[in-house]
């Protein structure tokens, strides 16, 4: 009896994270929580588990336990890849670039044909001025990621974001012309390259980006930023009216600041 | 043209590498050296500044912040200095404005601003009893300038409170003249800048105005029941004032008419400079969590608010960045004066070059200003040519305004580091390690002002920090380079000076105002290089005296006074 109350306790865990992952793909998080909570009720150690718990705690902005569950699991098992981008990157959405680095390096060196550890170990040192060697990074994810994948076009979109910071404008306008090859869709992708565009002087390219930009569903870039950035290329292209329009649609919106 | 390392190059960019363990700075400053060693053959200063200690200056005064519980805003404004000649003994004096009774604040012991008269040999006496300067309220930033033409130089400091005019009496004491001059206004003023916006020869008076505060509308900014300094965001905008003067004493708020008031900021920082070569000065406004403003003057006593139009407003992403400290310059050689804002950590400073077109290009990444600040909060910041090749370098100030802010974010700090770049012609290289000792460490900074301490025409930097003593940077860069100092008397924002030395022409466009809540050395010191004379200097002076006068040949190595129409003495 005792060896079946085993066998029902492994099964046990292992069925409700699967049950969890399953709710958590199709955005059902109240679900998965509950899943995920009964997985953890008999096995409080279970990595996996952890991680996708800490996923769902940031969901529900709650930081508190999702960082909380990232440091059991990765107590549990320093050597969870998984465990440690997911504290790297707990970190660096909380603006605490320092912290992400040692987690980040973690992943990286568990994974070191990942692409996604070295994309935001770039981009945390990026945030922390350290450029140049954000630049190897950002480079070294790109070598490494996928061909033609949203994946790889969102490290492009943030390279080339990356070096029109640097003002090396024709390099960005590059990484995010390939970006958008990668994938067409992609409505962050097509408001950069009209940024780089807007930068190098083709302001008539610029608008065409940014008209195609504001038609792409709305993710990470806002309509505002696309409707500040038609305003001045209109206004730069002599078209005062449509730059009128664009401006106070930009003034409508909420004003945003970066902190 | 082959990488000349030089030794020393070779040095400063190792010991970079070793003690910085390959972090930014260290990265930054190796490459600088490189670069620089190529662009200037081996001439970049092995150290820029030496720190005058308190003991050696006899500066005992400190900063009081007024630091509470509460953390009222104003607490982590200050403080500004001003670096000017109140006695006209050609040396330049100090002064340091200080918190004092608010609404939110009232000191155990009575606080006070300090006046320190320069004793000509590195030391200064507190002479602010005897001077009459002491302020009463909350006091933030100082403005100096001769306002009444009577060739004497006179202080305005700005607070929480109300505005404080001091009317230089020639004898060593000033008179509040406040009431009488029609400043008497209440509010929560920063910087302020004299300059004349209508060219009719009298220098009127732009404040900077916070937002709409007192102790009632400050709010609980907390975490876990600790609170913080609150973001800007949360208070009320509030439009700047400009008083036009009426050559009498007395001034009139023109802030309605003129088209200042049309537009609420939260203004920190402002600087006056001619963006459009009109002849006409501008106005370039830092606002702290809400657009920039940039007043174009179209003469009459109009401005035209054209910030978004010349892209000055706001980031490329159309965010509005926390700007505190501006400053002017032609930091290209271009003819066109650029614009520099110093943001918080993360918003990267601005440098906006001017296309010439009333429009900006922020080319900070370009220079490598923007990675350079990326972590850092600016706020002094001030163009000046430390090495006196002829060019304007760049010092910031810097220290985050949240004293509490390490405890909530790991990645930033309350003191920081200050910055130094040296132009090389064709950009900026972070020289920071080179900067001397005080660049070692970290500082609450704020205010920032540049001039010549001991009339050695090596500009030297005088630095306030909040809650703390001032910091009183001592140019040491002896390279070889030759210099020219020139006070201008009169009406001179707005001057152009240029020069020619060894064949190659430099200009300076005096701008008033800039850096943040600070004053500096009304006089230009004119880098020469190697050159132990001007071939000539010319000066433009404001369009309100309409000549220009200049001269052949001029020898290096003193200081010259010059009124229009006159000669060089």
């Amino acid at each position: 009896m005792i060896w079946l109350l085993a066998l029902q306790l492994a099964v046990g865990p292992a069925q409700h994270y699967e049950n969890a992952k399953q709710d958590f793909a199709q955005r059902k998080f109240d679900e998965s929580d509950s899943e995920v909570d009964a997985a953890l009720h008999e096995n409080p150690y279970m990595v996996p588990a952890l991680v996708l718990k800490s996923r769902l705690a940031a969901f529900a902005h709650r930081p508190d336990v999702a960082k909380s569950c990232l440091i059991t699991a990765i107590t549990a098992d320093p050597s969870s890849e998984e465990a440690q981008f997911f504290l790297g990157l707990f970190y660096y959405t909380q603006n605490d670039f320092k912290l992400a680095i040692s987690p980040l390096q973690a992943a990286q060196k568990l994974a070191p044909k990942s692409p996604m550890p070295v994309f935001y170990l770039a981009m945390s040192l990026d945030a922390l001025g350290d450029g140049a060697r954000a630049l190897q990074l950002y480079q070294q994810a790109e070598d490494l990621s996928p061909q033609k994948s949203p994946q790889s076009s969102s490290i492009l979109v943030a390279y080339g974001r990356f070096l029109l910071l640097q003002g090396q404008v024709k390099q960005s306008i590059g990484k995010i012309q390939r970006a958008i090859e990668e994938d067409p869709e992609s409505r962050d992708a097509h408001y950069e390259l009209a940024k780089g565009l807007d930068y190098d002087g083709d302001f008539k390219d610029a608008a065409i980006e940014g008209e195609r930009a504001l038609t792409l569903p709305e993710l990470g870039t806002t309509d505002a930023q696309i409707h500040f950035l038609l305003a001045k290329v209109y206004q730069k292209l002599n078209q005062p009216d449509l730059a009128k329009i664009h401006l106070e649609k930009f003034q409508a919106a909420p004003q945003t600041t970066l902190r | 043209m082959k990488p000349v390392i030089t030794r020393r190059n070779f040095v400063a960019g190792l010991t970079a590498v070793s003690a910085g363990a390959l972090n930014s700075r260290a990265l930054q400053v190796a490459r600088a050296s490189s670069e620089s060693a190529r662009l200037d053959s081996g001439r970049l200063p092995a150290q820029y500044f030496e720190t005058w200690s308190a003991e050696k200056t006899g500066i005992g005064w400190k900063h009081d912040n007024a630091l509470s519980p509460e953390r009222y805003l104003p607490e982590s404004m200050g403080p500004g200095v001003a670096i000017f000649d109140y006695d006209n003994d050609g040396w330049m004096d100090l002064y340091f404005v200080n918190s004092g009774p608010a609404d939110f604040f009232q000191p155990a012991k009575a606080l006070r601003n300090a006046l320190y008269r320069n004793n000509r040999d590195g030391t200064f006496t507190d002479v602010t009893e005897k001077a009459g300067v002491a302020g009463r309220d909350f006091g933030i930033g100082v403005a100096a300038a001769d306002y009444d033409g009577d060739g004497w130089t006179d202080l305005l400091v700005t607070t929480y409170g109300r505005l404080i005019l001091y009317r230089n009496n020639h004898d060593g004491t000033f008179t509040d003249v406040t009431k009488a001059a029609g400043l008497d206004e209440p509010g929560l003023f920063t910087s302020a800048v004299w300059f004349d916006s209508d060219n009719n020869g009298l220098l009127d008076l732009f404040v900077c105005h916070f937002a709409k505060y007192s102790k009632l509308l400050e709010h609980d900014c907390g975490t876990n029941g600790v609170r913080h300094y609150c973001y800007p965001k949360t208070y009320e905008p509030w439009p700047s004032r400009l008083y036009k003067n009426n050559g009498n004493g007395t001034f009139a708020d023109i802030s309605v008419s003129s088209g200042i008031a049309k537009h609420s900021g939260k203004a920190f920082g402002v600087v006056a400079t001619d963006i459009n070569n009109d002849g006409l000065l501008d106005l370039f406004v830092a606002n702290d969590s809400v657009a920039n403003f940039l007043y174009l003057n179209k003469g009459g006593g109009k401005f035209e608010e054209i910030g978004f139009q010349a892209g000055v407003a706001y980031s490329a992403d159309g965010a509005a960045r926390s700007g505190m400290g501006v400053d002017a310059i032609d930091f290209d050689g271009d003819g066109r004066q650029d614009l520099l804002v110093a943001n918080i950590s993360r918003e990267r400073d601005s440098l906006y070059r001017n296309a010439g077109d009333n429009t900006f290009v922020d080319i900070a990444g370009r220079t490598g200003i923007g990675m350079a600040t990326v972590m850092d909060t600016g706020w002094g910041a001030r163009f000046a040519d430390f090495d006196l090749d002829g060019r304007p370098d760049l010092i910031l100030a810097n220290g985050h305004p949240d004293d509490l802010i390490e405890s909530i974010n790991n990645s930033l700090h309350y003191r920081e580091p200050l910055l130094l770049f040296h132009n090389n012609g064709n950009g900026f290289d972070n020289v920071s390690a080179a900067g001397g000792p005080a660049f070692k460490e970290s500082y609450a900074a704020r205010g920032l002002a540049v001039g010549d301490l001991d009339n050695d025409g090596h500009v030297d930097v005088v630095v306030g920090t909040n809650g703390g003593p001032p910091l009183i940077l001592h140019n040491i860069v002896r390279n070889g380079n030759h210099w020219i100092g020139l006070n201008l008397t009169g009406l001179s924002v707005g001057a152009r000076i240029t020069w020619s030395a060894n064949g190659v022409e430099h200009g300076i466009f005096k701008r008033g105002g800039g850096s943040y809540l600070s004053s500096c050395d009304p006089r230009d010191v004119l880098g020469l290089g190697t050159a132990e004379y001007a071939d000539w200097i010319q000066v433009q002076w404001p369009a309100a005296i309409g000549r220009t006068d200049r001269f052949q040949h001029v020898l290096a190595g003193k200081y010259y006074s010059l009124a229009p129409g006159g000669k060089l003495l």
